[in-house]
């Protein structure tokens, strides 16, 4: 007996409009209407995390070099967000998601994914309502895409901005280009464009096999993306997918090359990667240090580790080897990460220690019930800049 | 200037020997090369990556002494292919040929200034072993060696020579084995970690029953005929591996070895490819193994096997338990056991009189034991 062909799916992709900017501008009346950038110092090297759409006008965007921006925007007020005000608001909205499915994935800060399938009411109606319920709820605007899948869903948030609300359907995936699709980066849109593929149509004229030539198993992947297909299910709330990989990246304010330059920040971020790890309940196998020269070229270089491991000092070590051995010109920024991530409590047990687990244990006590800043490895303090 | 004639076996066995020591992959090319050198009616050969060393000698008979160093991968390469008979080599400056039969080769080659001093074995004061027990030695401890650790010591197997006798340790932290042969005493004392290079190239010396051991400042030395192999000795401390070993793990599971790999071998298709995680059930009489992934799907399997307590659940990484019954010999094993989260001692049940050998095996924790 055939089987019957499986319900569509009604997914929502909720974005919140200038997240970071919108909260920051409450309560803030004389900001209305200016172009307002959030990010960090302005007479350091920062990024942009978040601007009004009065910036965005002025070609501002998310990611992009603080210095830059202000050339661009150069009236525009700059403001240093506070990470823990804006947690405070995501919990509050991913409250009223929930009061609408328990299917609720909080892909960061400021996105979600809902699966309303079976819910009453078309799928765009859905979509109206959550965005009310968020502005009645938190005062913020959300911008909600609607599809039959995350991936067509996310597109069309995008459509929606901002303050809207729209559906995509598989048919009509728009001409854009192939960078919009989500999980092309830099690396893979850059490649298919030395191909002449520079939108989703011309990817489309490609075969399964031909793509699986040039990128391999991402390739397959695309091949389904770029018709709209996209089987993964929005899991219930708390039960997303584990981590691939947990890390960290710094960015210099001047370009650095020595090692006591790089080292004290190096610590740092191995220090957050590991109670990252501990905090979730991994263990990593992968070490990966990656850098950003001067010309902005990335670099990575991994290595497996002897076991897999949470802690602080095993990583920076071999970072810290890593780094030596790789970095001989000037750097931007660095960063490390962990993957081949197992559950820490399926570990394998080991009988020489590392010995350093109670100290990292009594450290995240104290983190814990005093906040993330109040003790640190001394190696991690010291910083030139 | 050389020249010289040499028959193809003996040039061939002797630069495969030497070829072991050329390093993967540098960035001295010197260290690519083997050193081609005549010593009255011998070709000796030498290759070394700076940290191991070998040097091998063939009969040959010289026209006009000298010495040459030569790419060695090539070299090999050359002469695998040759048809067989007698090779001239010969040639100055860096214009060498190699001649056999109608084939013929020029090979760039260096001045001996050009590669780097090898340690001499004339002062080495060396202690005769049987290469046999030596290197079952070695195949029963080498594999437990940690590979790349930051921890440089357990990168290497600890030998101990002695009056008691020679012991060999190796542990990457998660699995130990030891080798204790106490009939194999030497008034000369002897306490180095090992390289796993020269481990490897131990079992390639089979020309000899014995071997010659001995060391020399940051070097330790073995030779058998005229093979010699060097090795630069890794800085210690080795870890206090004694005080791993438990002295009392009442619990004792008796198994047949090959069953057991078997066994293993099927849970590993299913088992987690990260943990390779395999959960035994023990109970008098039987032992139930099982191995599960979200991805794969499930596997059970029931063993007969005596047990001398209640039943009892612990876990292992499959792999390394089997790692360590397919180095070992006898029959059937044994699983000291105590708990869930102490080491297994495992032994073979029957051994060698003057061997003492034993694998030890961490499990791993069961995140919710049924």
């Amino acid at each position: 007996m055939p089987t019957p062909p499986a319900p569509e799916r009604h997914i929502l992709h909720v974005d919140m409009d200038a997240y970071f900017a919108s909260i920051e501008l409450m309560g803030r009346e004389e900001l209305q209407g200016k172009p307002v950038i959030v990010g960090g110092d302005p007479g350091f090297r920062s990024v942009v995390t978040s601007c009004t759409y009065e910036a965005r006008a002025l070609g501002v965007h998310a990611g992009m070099p603080m210095a830059r921006a202000l050339r661009l925007a150069p009236g525009a007020v700059v403001l240093q967000g506070s990470f823990g005000r804006y947690q405070t608001y995501t919990e509050r909205i991913l409250r009223v998601l929930l009061g609408f499915t328990p299917f609720v994935h909080a892909a960061s800060i400021d996105e979600a994914f809902m699966d309303v399938t079976g819910l009453p009411g078309g799928i765009e109606c859905k979509g109206w309502e959550v965005q009310k319920a968020v502005y009645r709820a938190v005062g913020l605007w959300a911008s909600v895409g609607c599809g039959p899948n995350r991936l067509l869903a996310k597109m069309a948030s995008k459509r929606a901005k901002p303050r809207g609300v729209a559906l995509l359907e598989p048919d009509d995936m728009p001409p854009l280009s192939v960078s919009a699709i989500w999980g092309v980066g830099p690396e893979t849109s850059a490649r298919l464009c030395a191909l002449g593929v520079d939108n989703i149509g011309k990817l489309r004229g490609l075969s399964r096999g031909q793509l699986r030539a040039v990128l391999g198993v991402h390739g397959e992947e695309l091949y389904l993306k770029a018709r709209g297909h996209d089987d993964r299910p929005v899991l219930p709330f708390g039960h997303s997918d584990p981590p691939k990989s947990i890390g960290h990246e710094h960015t210099f304010s001047r370009d650095v090359l020595t090692p006591d330059e790089y080292l004290p920040a190096l610590a740092r971020l191995c220090q957050k990667t590991a109670r990252r790890a501990r905090d979730s309940g991994f263990r990593g196998r992968t070490l990966t240090l990656k850098y950003r020269l001067r010309n902005l070229k990335r670099l990575s270089v991994r290595r497996p580790m002897p076991f897999a491991s949470n802690q602080d000092q095993t990583f920076f070590h071999i970072a810290r080897e890593m780094a030596l051995s790789a970095i001989d010109s000037p750097i931007r920024l660095i960063g490390v990460s962990i993957s081949d991530l197992e559950p820490s409590e399926q570990a394998q047990l080991t009988f020489i220690p590392e010995g350093t687990e109670a100290l990292n244990l009594a450290a995240d006590l104290v983190r814990n019930r005093y906040g993330e800043r109040v003790i640190s490895s001394a190696r991690a303090l010291y910083s030139p800049m | 200037m050389v020249k010289l004639l040499v028959s193809y076996g003996d040039l061939l066995k002797g630069l495969s020997i030497v070829a072991n020591a050329l390093p993967p992959k540098t960035s001295l090319p010197s260290l690519t090369n083997i050193l081609l050198e005549t010593e009255a009616d011998r070709l000796c050969l030498a290759a070394t990556d700076l940290d191991t060393s070998v040097t091998t000698s063939v009969p040959a008979t010289i026209s006009t002494q000298g010495s040459v160093a030569l790419p060695g991968k090539k070299l090999l390469e050359i002469v695998k292919e040759l048809p067989g008979g007698d090779i001239h080599i010969g040639g100055s400056g860096s214009r060498i040929t190699i001649s056999c039969g109608n084939s013929n080769f020029v090979l760039a080659g260096s001045s001996r200034e050009s590669f780097p001093s090898l340690p001499s074995a004339a002062d080495v004061a060396f202690t005769e072993l049987p290469l046999k027990a030596v290197s079952d030695a070695v195949r029963k401890t080498a594999f437990a060696v940690a590979s790349d650790d930051y921890r440089p010591a357990l990168n290497g197997a600890l030998w101990k020579m002695g009056p008691e006798g020679l012991e060999m340790v190796a542990t990457d932290g998660h699995r130990l084995a030891r080798m204790r042969m106490s009939g194999l005493v030497s008034e000369k004392t002897l306490d180095a970690i090992v390289a796993p290079k020269a481990l490897n190239l131990l079992g390639r010396l089979g020309e000899d029953e014995n071997i010659m051991l001995g060391s020399q400042g940051t070097q330790i030395c073995f030779k058998s005929g005229e093979t010699a192999v060097f090795s630069r000795i890794i800085e210690g401390p080795y870890p206090p591996y004694e005080k791993v070993i438990p002295s009392e793990n009442p619990y004792v599971l008796t198994v047949n070895r090959v069953d057991l790999i078997a066994s293993l071998r099927r849970m590993r298709i299913i088992a987690n490819p990260a943990t390779h995680q395999v959960r035994f059930t023990v109970e008098p009489g039987k032992m139930i193994l099982q191995a599960e992934n979200t991805d794969a799907g499930e596997a059970r399997e029931e063993l007969q096997a005596h047990f001398n307590s209640d039943p009892l659940q612990i876990a292992f990484n499959g792999d390394f338990l089997m790692e360590i019954l397919k180095n070992m010999d006898s029959e059937s094993v044994l699983l000291k056991i105590k708990d869930g989260a102490t080491a297994v001692v495992i032994e073979e049940l029957e051994q060698d009189s003057g061997m003492e050998y034993l694998a030890l095996l961490m499990p791993v924790r069961l995140a919710n034991p049924v």
